[in-house]
């Protein structure tokens, strides 16, 4: 419900994106008849039992895209994550770091775009109850072991953005109070984008010469930063990553520098190193 | 005229490469239709779509032998995207078509003659623009998509009679205009969680 419109808040696509887009569905042969150039951002969920070839692209003959690929310059979202097969989980590793895929075959290599935003989807464990306040889990430790171990440490290590999502209150369900709309979202979004702009790198494909100098830390988000890399033992790539969602969240809320409490606020995302994988 | 050329593009990964395709006719049995060039299954079947499509297109078909050169000859060809191209050459070799060298061909032929839609076009039209070949004949269906690519003339074609019309009479025909289209509406209403502050900080991660 949440991931479905995560779509809806992102900046549209530039011209350059919809024809990179446009061009790999055209080429996988999906583009629904009489259509130009995509307009909206591509939202790709495939099924749990994709393979790895449905995944990241191949088959017989000329290697086909795959979802990884379909979702350039959108979103890929895998639901209910534990449940896709563990080598198909790992092939994402390399494709989230490079932002394409290559395939080496005997006759040729190719290379897809694949740029892609990956939201996933787990329950705490296999019933789902693990930490429910009113219903009782049952499964056994070494169940949600076994359905949590699906994903690797690796793989956790490249998502920078973990949230838990209790049910909601019956109360909340039911009341009149409208939120805050896709639109005025999207506003805060693209000024954060602008920010980000001028400074000349999206803070994502910012290179690791420059991160320390545009997340710079003040003495108290030194300490915040110090404390929590002993204190949950993160690694290099996640420290990286959370000066890297501490400079985004200060852009979303237009401040010039990183603070503590952003830094604080993009350390409590990585709630899942925390408290189900120790 | 037994010896005749024209072009088409094959998809390789994303991008697609210019293929030149001779078709030679000669003396000998209609039986004899060889294609070369590393076609794969669908390409060498395509020869049973052609003699069809030609058939009942009226335009008959020559009691001789065919060659068909897929040129360069060592990339490996695939899909159904040259029937088109395929079946203008050999127009050309019985000398309904005078030339085709300035045109781009692709399109899947059914069996009446019409003219199916193919995968990869955007690429195929991109390809023909970088290439310099201005035309870009392709299934009517895939018009839109192909017209996407600004700098060569699209042309959305419905039945192998009208691309011959259109080679005797280029001038009688109108390319075709991309419309500028809407972009539709997405946005829906976000359910209130507590996390709606995480997504709005997500899409970053772009």
């Amino acid at each position: 419900m949440l991931a479905k419109r995560f779509v809806g808040i992102l900046p549209p696509l530039t011209f350059q994106e919809a024809l990179e887009t446009t061009q790999i569905h055209s080429v996988a042969g999906i583009l629904p008849p009489g259509t130009g150039l995509l307009t909206n951002r591509p939202l790709r969920a495939p099924h749990h039992t994709v393979s790895d070839a449905g995944l990241i692209g191949g088959g017989a003959g000329m290697p086909r895209p795959g979802e990884v690929s379909l979702a350039h310059n959108g979103v890929l979202f895998l639901d209910e994550l534990p449940e896709f097969a563990r080598n198909v989980l790992e092939i994402l590793r390399q494709p989230l770091e490079d932002r394409a895929v290559t395939l080496a075959r005997s006759n040729m290599t190719l290379s897809f775009p694949a740029s892609f935003i990956l939201v996933c989807a787990l329950n705490p464990c296999r019933c789902g109850f693990r930490g429910d306040a009113t219903r009782e889990c049952r499964c056994t430790g070494a169940e949600i072991q076994r359905y949590l171990g699906k994903i690797s440490g690796p793989l956790l290590d490249r998502i920078d953005l973990h949230i838990e999502v209790p049910a909601v209150p019956y109360k909340e369900m039911r009341s009149k109070d409208s939120s805050e709309s896709s639109a005025e979202m999207r506003v805060r979004v693209l000024e954060a984008r602008m920010i980000q702009q001028r400074r000349g790198f999206y803070n994502a494909y910012l290179p690791s010469t420059l991160l320390r100098e545009v997340c710079k830390l003040d003495d108290a988000g030194e300490r915040t930063l110090e404390m929590a890399m002993r204190r949950m033992g993160l690694s290099a790539r996640a420290h990286d990553r959370i000066l890297k969602v501490a400079r985004t969240i200060a852009d979303l809320g237009r401040a010039e520098s990183v603070g503590a409490k952003h830094l604080a606020e993009a350390i409590q995302y990585r709630s899942l190193d925390r408290n189900y994988w120790n | 005229m037994a010896l005749f050329r024209t072009r088409s593009a094959a998809i390789y990964g994303i991008e697609a490469n210019i293929i030149d395709v001779e078709v030679d006719m000669y003396n000998g049995s209609p039986r004899d239709f060889v294609t070369v060039g590393m076609p794969d299954t669908a390409v060498r079947e395509s020869r049973e779509r052609i003699k069809s499509a030609l058939l009942n297109s009226g335009f008959g078909y020559p009691k001789k032998a065919v060659t068909i050169n897929l040129a360069p000859a060592n990339v490996r060809k695939e899909g159904v995207g040259f029937d088109l191209p395929m079946a203008i050459g050999i127009l050309g070799a019985m000398g309904l078509v005078k030339s085709a060298d300035q045109h781009l061909l692709v399109g899947e032929l059914s069996l009446d003659g019409t003219l199916r839609p193919v995968r990869g076009v955007l690429s195929i039209a991109a390809c023909a623009r970088q290439k310099g070949v201005l035309n870009v004949i392709v299934p009517a269906e895939n018009a839109s998509e192909a017209g996407v690519t600004e700098g060569v003339r699209v042309f959305g074609m419905h039945h192998l009679a009208e691309v011959v019309a259109y080679l005797q009479e280029p001038d009688r025909f109108q390319p075709f205009v991309s419309s500028p289209h809407q972009p539709s509406e997405t946005d829906q209403e976000i359910p209130d969680f507590q996390d709606v502050r995480g997504q709005a900080s997500s899409k970053r991660a772009l």
